[in-house]
């Protein structure tokens, strides 16, 4: 049994850092980058097998980062980390090739739960 | 005078001015100004027409009259002519048909005297003067055969002239006559004899009377030296002098307007009758050419009042309606400020109130997570001692994200209550010092020099903070824009008088060129980029300074830098709206 | 007359949402209170020993969990608010009367509590959606529900519910309990009432306390389009 390679990208540092910490303890193999632009840079190096990424970061379009992790390697997984609010881009995001997506504040069990789809999707 | 003169057109033009007073109702006086300017536009060169068209008139009626008297005077005076030719011929007829011998017949004279006094009106007698002028035969009522003439006047004029009219004459039972008097060439005496024919004056006034005469007008006939001739109903009886006021010429007919003749202006109107001593004069007093324009004045002046009525009805009916449509359209702009304020106040609460519960999510995220996080480590290992500080760190960590949660939802809940328009009792240097707290950051970014000057002991003002807060935002907004980098803005407060306090917001920047100053407050202007800003800020804050009964006044320089002065009544009161 | 009508309406309407903003504002800070208070707990629980016994590990377990359910109640709640203030940004739209309903009674919670009112829903589970102004609709029934929570005794309830017909549907607001007088103003004058229910092209009747308003569902000839 491979351990699941998670990338976590998110800005807000204090959420992804603890949430990344959960997974650990839970014998996932989780990572976080807080810059959009490490975001493409880590994916190629490490190649997750799930990424969860905010869509919502300043200064950078999620949807893009999306796109070019789709074009990279079609079989990594993309879950969504949407705000309540970001309901439509969080469709959009799904349109484009996103697995799933989560609402903050997360609910560690249907993080885990989805994960483990979208692993076995692959 | 001059002063009152002054006053008065600045009143026509600029009545806004002087009805300031009067607040609101700067319509009432808009319509009064326009009521007023129409009506002197259209009242005065009424005026001066129907003035000018009534004395014109009057006058060409007063040249038609006198025109009328002259064509009387000139028709009376052909027909006494032409009664004295055709005295003359007939008696020269009479002396040529008849010889000497036949004439100086006495019987033969009664004769042709009895025949010619039917046809002769007027005839009173008929004699034969012979060349030494002595009577030889006279036929009529008076005794005078043997009369001698020789010594008069006449005689000695109708030996010389062959013809003679005289001048009216009393007769023999002291009645006006005057006598025609014609030369007979008697060839067989180698001499000659007058024959000569005395005619009552009443011919002649009957020729004066028709004049047509109205009550206070004479007519007459007079000699050269001013002597009646006929009876005057005014100017004397017969043979009485009759002043000349004016030198009478030889020939022609002469009207002329007297300002003086017996006692008033007259007419005076003469001619000279052609083959006579006597000039037929009429003195017109009477003025029937007064009369009709008195008609006509009357109907003129009601036409006029009609007129100038309905054209001041008009007038002010149709200023009602377009001060009406101002007022209206005005208000509209009111409305649509006013909507367009709420309409921002209520999407930006909205998008305020969306953009909290969004952000909000982190925090709670975070929170959660950390939370989770403790409870994940000590589900997996109870051991404090190890993870100790993790978990107080976590805890600390949870306590800064709900630290964070309070200021966004504070947050939320001051914008909210500042929605509500509250009027109440504020220091307007904490307000400023307020909003300066909001740019700080942005103006120290931009390295931009603030200093405050702000009054001590500025008297609290009654006013709503919100709104305050929200036009110096605008502005110092507006401020921090125009300098981009570098620069200063100042910002003071000061009493203006006794009901006014001032804040003025001056930077070093850009400034506004004087021909874009008026329209600064306008809605939609906006000097930034495209999708920058909505040009609605000076528009909605001239609006909240208007509704509270202050102004925001501008001056600006080019390159120099500009100053906004906001004025607020310490009192809530009423007030005007923005200007520069 | 209309511009009149419209600028009033507004400014009643940010008076409402000052409203909710103010009872929503005031609950999240419970929730944050409680969150604080109980993370401060666990705090003192680990500054306080050498180490945990099994209870202080369950206590600490039991407060955590207690955190996130009370988490989970601050989010939903900006959820609401959120979906609230969205309803504003669109004078027309389709929408489920039953979920702009919900969101009004989430959001007045806090407001009726202070009197212990209960807010109850009956909601008509297969009510069709309509096309209209949730924004005004919102309101209108807000002001219905405030007027009642002015003229009810404490500890009372009011029941919304919610209902249809072939042709349009029905909110009810019933109250129930004891009527106080009061001289306290209302927030919406009666005229602002009659206003936005004929905006919205429905009728509103008053059977004793209660009171149904009732709209056309979309398409429906009564719908008139302002």
């Amino acid at each position: 049994m491979t351990v699941t390679k998670i990338l976590l990208v998110d800005d807000e540092v204090e959420f992804v850092s603890a949430l990344s910490e959960r997974l650990r303890l839970r014998n996932y193999d989780a990572k976080a980058v807080y810059h959009a632009e490490d975001a493409m840079p880590t994916i190629m190096k490490d190649k997750p097998d799930v990424v969860l990424l905010d869509l919502k970061m300043p200064g950078i379009d999620g949807i893009e980062i999306l796109k070019a992790i789709k074009k990279f390697d079609t079989t990594i997984k993309v879950i969504i980390l949407s705000g309540q609010g970001d309901r439509e881009i969080a469709d959009e995001g799904i349109k484009v090739g996103a697995f799933d997506y989560v609402m903050k504040p997360v609910d560690i069990g249907e993080i885990i739960t989805k994960i483990e789809q979208a692993k076995k999707s692959r | 005078m001059r002063k009152i003169f002054t006053r008065f057109l600045n009143t026509l033009f600029h009545p806004h001015d002087y009805f300031r007073i009067l607040g609101r109702d700067r319509y009432k006086s808009l319509k009064i100004r326009i009521v007023l300017l129409d009506a002197m536009i259209s009242l005065v060169p009424l005026i001066i027409v129907v003035t000018i068209s009534y004395f014109w008139f009057q006058s060409i009626l007063k040249e038609d009259f006198r025109n009328q008297v002259k064509w009387e005077i000139e028709n009376t005076e052909q027909s006494i002519e032409y009664f004295v030719d055709g005295k003359v011929s007939a008696l020269r007829f009479l002396a040529s048909s008849y010889s000497y011998e036949q004439l100086s017949d006495q019987k033969m004279l009664n004769d042709i005297f009895t025949k010619f006094e039917n046809e002769f009106s007027g005839l009173v007698d008929l004699g034969l003067i012979d060349s030494n002028g002595i009577q030889q035969a006279y036929a009529g009522p008076y005794p005078l055969i043997g009369k001698d003439y020789s010594n008069q006047e006449w005689f000695n004029e109708v030996i010389v002239r062959n013809v003679y009219v005289s001048d009216v004459f009393m007769g023999y039972r002291r009645l006006p006559h005057f006598a025609i008097a014609v030369k007979k060439n008697c060839p067989e005496k180698r001499s000659f004899c007058i024959l000569r024919a005395t005619i009552d004056m009443k011919i002649l006034k009957r020729f004066a009377s028709t004049i047509n005469l109205r009550e206070n007008d004479d007519a007459f006939i007079i000699n050269h030296d001013g002597i009646l001739q006929t009876p005057s109903q005014f100017h004397g009886d017969v043979l009485n002098k009759f002043k000349l006021p004016v030198l009478i010429p030889e020939r022609g007919v002469s009207v002329l307007d007297l300002k003086e003749l017996n006692g008033g202006p007259a007419i005076f109107g003469y001619v000279p009758i052609t083959n006579s001593p006597w000039i037929l004069v009429a003195v017109v007093k009477s003025t029937p050419y007064l009369r009709i324009p008195k008609i006509f004045r009357n109907e003129l002046l009601l036409i006029s009042i009609l007129s100038v009525f309905i054209g001041v009805t008009v007038t002010f009916l149709m200023a009602q309606t377009v001060v009406n449509r101002i007022r209206k359209a005005d208000q509209e702009i009111e409305d649509a400020m006013a909507k367009t304020e709420q309409a921002s106040k209520l999407a930006s609460i909205g998008r305020l109130a969306a953009g909290v519960a969004h952000e909000i999510n982190n925090p709670l995220a975070i929170i959660n997570e950390k939370a989770g996080l403790m409870k994940d480590i000590l589900e997996m290992s109870g051991d404090l001692q190890q993870n100790k500080e993790k978990f107080l760190g976590l805890i600390s960590a949870i306590f800064d994200s709900v630290n964070r949660c309070s200021t966004i939802t504070h947050r939320l809940l001051g914008f909210a209550r500042r929605m509500e328009i509250t009027f109440e009792v504020i220091d307007l240097n904490d307000v400023i010092k307020e909003v300066i707290g909001f740019l700080e950051k942005e103006i120290a970014f931009r390295n931009i020099r603030l200093e405050l000057k702000l009054k001590e002991d500025l008297p609290k003002i009654e006013s709503d903070k919100g709104q305050l807060q929200q036009v110096f935002l605008n502005i110092i907004n507006n401020a921090v824009d125009a300098i981009e980098e570098g620069g200063l803005i100042e910002v003071s407060t000061r009493v203006k008088d006794k009901n006014t306090v001032l804040v003025s917001i001056r930077d070093t920047g850009s400034g506004i060129p004087k021909n874009k100053l008026k329209s600064i407050f306008e809605p939609f202007y906006s000097t930034k980029e495209k999708g920058e800003g909505t040009g609605l800020g000076l528009f909605i804050s001239y609006g909240i300074m208007k509704k509270l009964g202050g102004i925001i006044l501008v001056e600006s320089e080019l390159n120099k830098g500009t100053t906004f002065t906001v004025e607020i009544p310490i009192r809530a009161g009423d007030g005007e709206g923005g200007h520069v | 007359m209309e511009s009149e009508k419209d600028s009033d309406l507004r400014l009643v309407q940010l008076s409402l949402i000052a409203k909710i903003i103010a009872s929503f504002t005031h609950e999240v800070k419970n929730h944050l209170a409680f969150i604080k208070e109980s993370a401060g707990l666990v705090g003192d629980i680990m500054e306080s020993r050498k180490s945990l016994t099994k209870q202080d590990i369950q206590q600490s377990l039991n407060v955590l969990q207690s955190v996130k359910d009370q988490i989970g109640k601050t989010s939903d709640l900006c959820n609401y608010l959120n979906r609230f203030a969205h309803r504003m940004d669109k004078p027309f739209s389709t929408f489920g009367v039953n979920e702009t309903l919900e969101e009004l009674l989430v959001l007045l919670h806090k407001l009726s509590s202070q009197k212990r009112i209960i807010l109850e829903r009956d909601f008509d589970k297969n009510l069709p959606a309509i096309h209209s102004d949730p924004a005004k609709l919102q309101f209108l029934i807000f002001c219905i529900i405030e007027e009642k929570l002015r003229r009810l005794d404490n500890n009372s309830r009011i029941i919304v519910k919610s209902a249809h017909s072939s042709e349009s549907i029905t909110i009810e607001v019933i109250p129930r309990g004891n009527s106080v007088e009061t001289v306290e103003e209302g927030i919406c004058p009666h005229e602002i009432c009659q206003y936005l229910i004929k905006q919205l092209g429905g009728s509103i009747s008053q059977e004793a306390e209660e009171i149904v308003v009732t709209l056309p569902v979309a398409g429906s000839p009564l719908h008139n389009v302002p």
